[in-house]
Parts: structure tokens; C-alpha cells; sequence
């Protein structure tokens, strides 16, 4: 499919760049609904097409809330280890709306460049 | 296959012996990878908690043992090192300016996260980082004390402040206490609180009844307990907390109570310590449990105070006792009677009220049973007693005869018989009559007046 490895690199690179932000957008979208284990996020992100790892997963959520955005609760399970779920804030919800504008502004920007004809 | 059992927090495991290998070099790279970030520790206990979390729901299949193709799909859901390091997806700088706010000067705000009426006390504790349960305390007990001058101060403050949403910033919290509970679990909040132990709080908490009640003397104890400025503070202060506080239903709040790091280790040890197989207190049940302490408070002050009258009745009654208990069998009851009978619940009430405060919880067999059989006995004495006193009394009723005193004046003058009446008293049991006596300057005030078997053949009958 690629050309080089070169270039698969650097195809992979521009992907995750361009998913970096979206993410963590799509993500702050699932925690505005309600309070939410991570585990339900990373299923419900999977199912809509944008498959996330864990592991990326943690590290956001904990500098999310290192930020002021989202707050945690332990919440003890009947079997197995304890789970911490997480819900946005007052602080978060205006974060969200920001990234929200300026995503939508960017969708159609993209989508009005990306789909014009060639002359 | 070779398995093995491994602990993973808390949790035996069973592993085959490769997936094991496997799994504790796939942990390794992740602690590596994630101890060189900012905030890497937490991070990473939070994807190994997430991590048994699946081994442990893994371990539920019929043969319980860990494989590695499980490894691989822990590993291919949580990502694998080199994955991640592509991904990494935002840096701290990111949030760079998110910290805009605190850095200059603190300004005082009203709470809009943590409020009870309008979020001023909420907003003063965030200002001074204490808990805002102090200045509600204090907005209380000001209003009650000066009559309304921390009201008034709430309420200016209230129209002053703008309202705003504040950041949490403190490490420990006041909760009442669910696990070390008399009534509401206030003393025991305090005492994590404090980190000392909760009778000392109690013991407090107690102190102005314990003071009014030495200082009143033990007779009106049921009527003073309801008295004092101190009393009262106190139990404003009781309410107010129970009122405002949360108890702690998760070892999680337990931790935040102490101040202690809430983070996975400590609470599966708390989990362990106090909560293992403690069940969900209903609101009805809690309900019950206020009425139930309410309706139990309220009967043991009068028994208790009913109690003391008794026996320091029976105190005062002393010199009468040779007179109705005139039998040696009668005296010995009597004794019983008063030591056992009376005396005896007084104690158990007190020292189950210490065992409470302490926090005792086993129940000390030993001392129940010896309890009981002592209040037996004096339960058994007293009914002998009362139906031997009776059965007098329904003898010598046959010869009794009410005496009217031929009163002339306002007083009735009484001549001394012999020396022991004169320095007043005295009771006899051979004398006319049987009852109280005081002296005043040269004046015997007869009170209480018995009349015993016969008329006495004295002049001034």
C-alpha cells in the first residue's frame, strides 16, 4: 500500500496528529453525558470508529483532571479491584464548549476545502 | 503447564508460568515508560488497576488460569510501549494556561460547588484552604450567641461575594464517622479528623452534662441536663455537624477523613480494614436509627435521674430505716434492695455509657451475666421487702388510728422528752411518733408526722 516505510511513518505520524486533538474531544464529548468508567469510553469509541488503546486513554483522563477539567470518584466493585469514575466539571463544560466551536468550525472548513472540485 | 500464584493487589492470581513471565515484563516497560511523565505514578497505577480489573474477570472462566494468549489481549487493548510513545497524545504545556487563575492574588469568592444556603462559607474555606464546615460552625454558634450578628454577616457577605465555581484544595475533609458511631458518627468524624481517639471527643462533647450534673447535684440532674450556655453550644455544635457533614460510605471517604493519599493500595487496605462484608445503610433505616436514639435518650435521662432521686432518697431516708425496717431479715433486704436494685442499673447505665464512648464494641459476656444475677437478687429482695412492709402495714392497720392535733396557734409546741430530741435529728422507734425533725434556735419544726402503734400517753395528747 505504501510506497516506503518512509513513508508509512510518516502517513502513521500526520494520523495521529490529526487524532491527537479530535480525541481528547470525541472523549470530553462521552464524559459531558455522565459520569463514566474508562473502560465504557474506550468500548464506546471503538464502536463509533475511532479505536483508542488504554493506554493512551489514562494518561489524557489523568491530565484532563490534573487540569481542572474533570473530577474522579472511587467507586468500590463487588468483585475486583476498585474503579475510578470520572465526570466533567463546571470548568470542564467550558472547555468542551470551546473545542466544540472550534471544531465544528474546522469540520466544515475541512470538508468545504477537502470537497472542492478540481478546476 | 506450570502455574503459579500470584498476588496482584489483593488479589491471588492464577498464572501459567510463560504468561506470567510475560505479564511482569509487559508491566515492567509500562512502570519504565510511564514513571518518565508528569504524573506517570498515578497514570500507571491507574492502568494496573484496570489491568487486574480484566485478569480478574478472566479468572472467572471455568478453568481460572491465566494464559498467555490473555497477556496478548491485555497487551492489545492497553497498547504496548512503542504504541503509546507514537500516540502521545498531549503534553502539559498544553494546559499551560489553565493555572491562570490561582497565580495571582486569592480572591475571595462565594462557592458555587460547595454550598449549603448561598456558598460563602464554602468560598471562605477555599480562601484559607480550611474546611468550610469551621466557618459554618462559627456562623452558627455566632448567630445563636449575639443574637443574629453572623447572620447578619452571612448575609452581607452573601450580597458582597460573586459567586463562582471553586477547585477543590483540601486534602482532608470532616465526615462523620460510619464505622466508630454512638448516635451519628460526629465524634468519630472528629476524631480522624484530629487522628486522636474518639473517646476524647466524647468525652467533650459530654463535659457540660458531666460538669452541670456535679455542679446541680444529682437531684434536679433530669431538669438541668436541658440548662447551660455551654450545654447548649454543644449540642448546637452536634447537630450542625451531623447536619452538615457527610458520613463516609466508601473507604475512599474514610482515607479523606484521615488526610491519608486516596490511591488503590490504601484503599483496598481501608476496604479490608473496617468495611469488608458491611452492608448499605438504608434512609429509612437511618431514620429509625435517629428516632430509635431520640426515643431512647429520652427514657434514659428520667430513668437515670429517677434513679438517683431513689437512691439518694433512700440516703436520706437512713434514719427512718430502723424504724420501718425493724427486723434484721428487713434491713438485709433492705440493703439489697438498695445496693442491687437501684444502685446497681445506675452503674451498668454509666458503664455502658463509657464502653460506648470508648468504642468497645464485643460485648463482655461476663459482665452481663454477674450484672444481671446481682439485679436479680436485689429485684428479689426488693419484692420481699415490699411484701413484708405491706403485710405490716396491713396488720398495724387494723390498730392505727389517725390523731388530730388539737392546734391552737400557728405553731404547736412540742416539750423535748429527753436530751436526743433536743439536739433534734433523732428518730426513735419508741417514740410517739417517727419523722423529721429540725432544729432552729429554740424551735423543734416537726415535719412529716407518723403516728406508730399506740398512742403515747404524754401529757400534751
Amino acid at each position: 500500500m505504501f510506497a516506503s516505510e518512509t513513508q508509512r511513518m510518516n502517513v502513521e505520524n500526520i494520523q495521529s496528529q490529526m487524532k491527537k486533538g479530535v480525541l481528547e474531544f470525541c472523549i470530553l464529548s462521552i464524559i459531558g453525558r455522565g459520569e463514566v468508567y474508562p473502560a465504557d469510553i474506550v468500548e464506546e469509541l471503538e464502536q463509533k470508529g475511532m479505536p483508542v488503546l488504554e493506554g493512551t486513554l489514562y494518561p489524557l483522563l489523568t491530565r484532563l483532571n490534573k487540569a481542572g477539567y474533570l473530577d474522579y470518584r472511587w467507586v468500590e466493585s463487588q468483585s475486583g479491584p476498585p474503579r475510578k469514575y470520572f465526570s466533567m466539571n463546571k470548568q470542564g463544560e467550558a472547555f468542551y464548549q470551546a473545542l466544540e466551536n472550534t471544531w465544528y468550525d474546522l469540520a466544515s472548513a475541512v470538508e468545504r476545502i477537502s470537497q472542492q472540485q478540481k478546476k | 503447564m506450570n502455574t503459579i500464584n500470584f498476588k496482584y493487589y489483593q488479589h491471588y492470581l492464577q498464572f501459567e508460568e510463560a504468561a506470567l513471565t510475560q505479564f511482569q515484563a509487559y508491566e515492567k516497560r509500562l512502570k519504565e515508560y510511564f514513571l518518565n511523565q508528569d504524573d506517570g505514578l498515578e497514570i500507571f497505577e491507574d492502568i494496573k488497576l484496570r489491568i487486574c480489573e480484566i485478569l480478574h474477570a478472566k479468572t472467572k472462566r471455568a478453568d481460572a488460569c491465566i494464559t498467555q494468549q490473555d497477556i496478548q489481549d491485555i497487551i492489545s487493548s492497553i497498547g504496548e510501549v512503542e504504541q503509546l510513545e507514537k500516540v502521545e497524545i498531549l503534553d502539559d504545556k498544553d494546559y499551560g494556561a489553565k493555572n491562570s487563575d490561582d497565580k495571582g492574588r486569592k480572591k475571595l469568592f462565594r462557592s458555587e460547588n460547595e454550598k449549603i444556603i448561598a456558598g460563602v462559607c464554602g468560598g471562605l474555606g477555599n480562601y484559607f484552604s480550611i474546611d468550610p464546615l469551621a466557618f459554618r460552625l462559627l456562623f452558627v454558634i455566632i448567630s445563636v450567641i449575639s443574637r443574629g450578628l453572623g447572620l447578619l454577616t452571612y448575609i452581607i457577605l452573601w450580597a458582597v461575594l460573586t459567586s463562582k465555581e471553586l477547585p477543590v484544595n483540601l486534602s482532608k475533609r470532616l465526615y462523620r464517622n460510619s464505622n466508630n458511631k454512638v448516635i451519628a458518627g460526629v465524634c468519630g468524624g472528629l476524631a480522624s479528623f484530629f487522628n486522636i481517639e474518639a473517646w476524647i471527643v466524647r468525652v467533650l462533647f459530654l463535659s457540660p452534662i458531666i460538669l452541670n450534673a456535679a455542679l446541680s447535684g444529682f437531684f434536679d440532674f433530669g431538669i438541668t441536663i436541658f440548662n447551660g450556655s455551654a450545654l447548649g453550644v454543644v449540642i448546637i455544635t452536634y447537630i450542625v455537624l451531623w447536619l452538615t457533614t457527610k458520613e463516609t460510605e466508601t473507604a475512599a471517604e474514610e482515607l479523606m477523613a484521615r488526610g491519608e493519599d486516596v490511591n488503590i493500595s490504601s484503599i483496598t487496605e481501608e476496604k479490608k480494614r473496617a468495611y469488608s462484608g458491611r452492608s448499605g445503610n438504608s434512609g429509612l433505616n437511618n431514620l429509625l436509627r435517629v428516632i430509635a436514639f431520640i426515643v431512647i435518650g429520652l427514657l434514659i435521662i428520667p430513668i437515670v435521674g429517677l434513679l438517683f432521686s431513689l437512691v439518694f432518697g433512700s440516703i436520706f431516708m437512713l434514719p427512718l430505716t430502723s424504724a420501718i425496717l425493724h427486723t434484721p431479715l428487713m434491713k438485709w433486704l433492705g440493703v439489697l434492695s438498695v445496693l442491687f436494685f437501684l444502685i446497681l442499673p445506675l452503674v451498668a447505665i454509666i458503664v455502658w455509657g463509657i464502653r460506648r464512648i470508648a468504642g468497645i464494641k464485643c460485648p463482655n459476656k461476663r459482665l452481663r451475666t454477674s450484672f444481671g444475677a446481682l439485679w436479680g437478687l436485689g429485684f428479689t429482695s426488693a419484692t420481699i421487702l415490699s411484701l413484708l412492709l405491706i403485710s405490716e402495714l396491713r396488720s398495724s392497720a387494723t390498730i392505727s388510728e389517725k390523731i388530730h392535733l388539737p392546734i391552737t396557734g400557728d405553731t404547736l409546741y412540742v416539750d423535748a422528752l429527753n436530751e436526743e430530741l433536743k439536739n433534734g435529728q433523732v428518730t426513735f422507734s419508741d417514740a410517739p411518733f417517727a419523722g423529721f425533725y429540725e432544729k432552729e434556735n429554740d424551735k423543734q419544726h416537726v415535719g412529716l408526722l407518723t403516728f406508730r402503734q399506740r398512742v403515747s400517753s404524754d401529757s400534751l395528747f
